[in-house]
């Protein structure tokens, strides 16, 4: 399962690296924001469902939770700023990523879905933040999308630590 | 008439001035000197992380802690507790014992805060 994790947060690292080579306006960088989010949350409400141990559960139903919030303000920001997200190849990469981790993990139980599903959240949270400092803070041109994604970083950085932790308790 | 009474008795405002005056001055010696009133401090909490990370109150005196954030959190130490505060809401500690209390957020292991009582 290593590999499936990897693959997505490989996906990412490339097709932002793409992206970056390319640059973003930020009608594609709110479509990144959403999509990223929304991948999150698929994963979230299938851990939450499938997961076995009630710590994997508990962190699948907060990613729903956090991410639902964090899409919420940022279509809500959209909506004032009057960009209309705009569909790329960034958000092309992770959703089909999305799609192909969740066909993985839906074959999975038991402790082999758990220890999966924290590994996917341990390297996806950590190609979401290389990706929100490298690509999309300073490509953001507009000030209050630059904001919001400065504001909301640190929440990926907790989900990053918290899923390391659930990682360390699983492998005792 | 009018001119006789003015000359024996203080005019009104003169009278409510002296009421504030007294008032005050009770205010300043009064129980108010060696107990002032509780005061309300807010933790505002916000891009996943409290602030003022550290605060100190006296005993008696409510902290809330006022969400910002899009998604929940908590305030949650071995003397108190706020169980889940949803996005925009806020929830309140009256504070009683005297201590500094560490307190994390129980969703986010990266949320630190010290409330310190005196």
């Amino acid at each position: 399962m290593r590999i499936v994790a990897i693959t997505v947060a490989g996906l990412l690292a490339l097709a932002v690296a793409g992206a970056s080579a390319q640059g973003v306006n930020d009608a594609q960088i709110a479509h990144i924001v959403v999509t990223a989010n929304q991948v999150d949350i698929d994963a979230g409400k299938l851990a939450a469902s499938k997961g076995s141990h009630a710590e994997v559960k508990k962190f699948g139903q907060q990613m729903v939770t956090d991410h639902t919030g964090v899409n919420k303000q940022a279509s809500e920001l959209a909506t004032k700023l009057k960009v209309k997200p705009e569909d790329n190849p960034t958000s092309q990469s992770l959703k089909e990523g999305g799609q192909k981790t969740m066909v993985r993990l839906k074959g999975l139980s038991g402790a082999e879905f758990d220890k999966a599903y924290i590994e996917n959240e341990v390297n996806y949270h950590q190609a979401v933040l290389d990706a929100v400092d490298k690509t999309l803070i300073p490509g953001a041109s507009n000030a209050e999308l630059k904001a919001l994604l400065a504001k909301v970083r640190p929440a990926f950085v907790a989900h990053l630590e918290h899923a390391k932790k659930i990682q360390g308790s699983l492998a005792k | 008439m009018p001119r006789r009474s003015r000359g024996r008795w203080p005019s009104r405002p003169r009278l409510t001035a002296v009421a504030v005056g007294l008032g005050a001055l009770l205010g300043v010696l009064g129980p108010g000197a060696t107990a002032p009133s509780p005061v309300t401090h807010t933790v505002v909490v916000e891009a996943t992380s409290f602030e003022p990370a550290t605060l100190t109150v006296r005993a008696g005196d409510a902290v809330v802690w006022a969400n910002r954030d899009p998604f929940p959190h908590t305030a949650t130490s071995k003397a108190f507790d706020s169980s889940v505060i949803p996005a925009d809401a806020s929830w309140t500690y009256t504070t009683r014992a005297r201590g500094t209390f560490d307190y994390v957020c129980t969703l986010h292991p990266t949320m630190k805060g010290t409330l310190r009582v005196e």
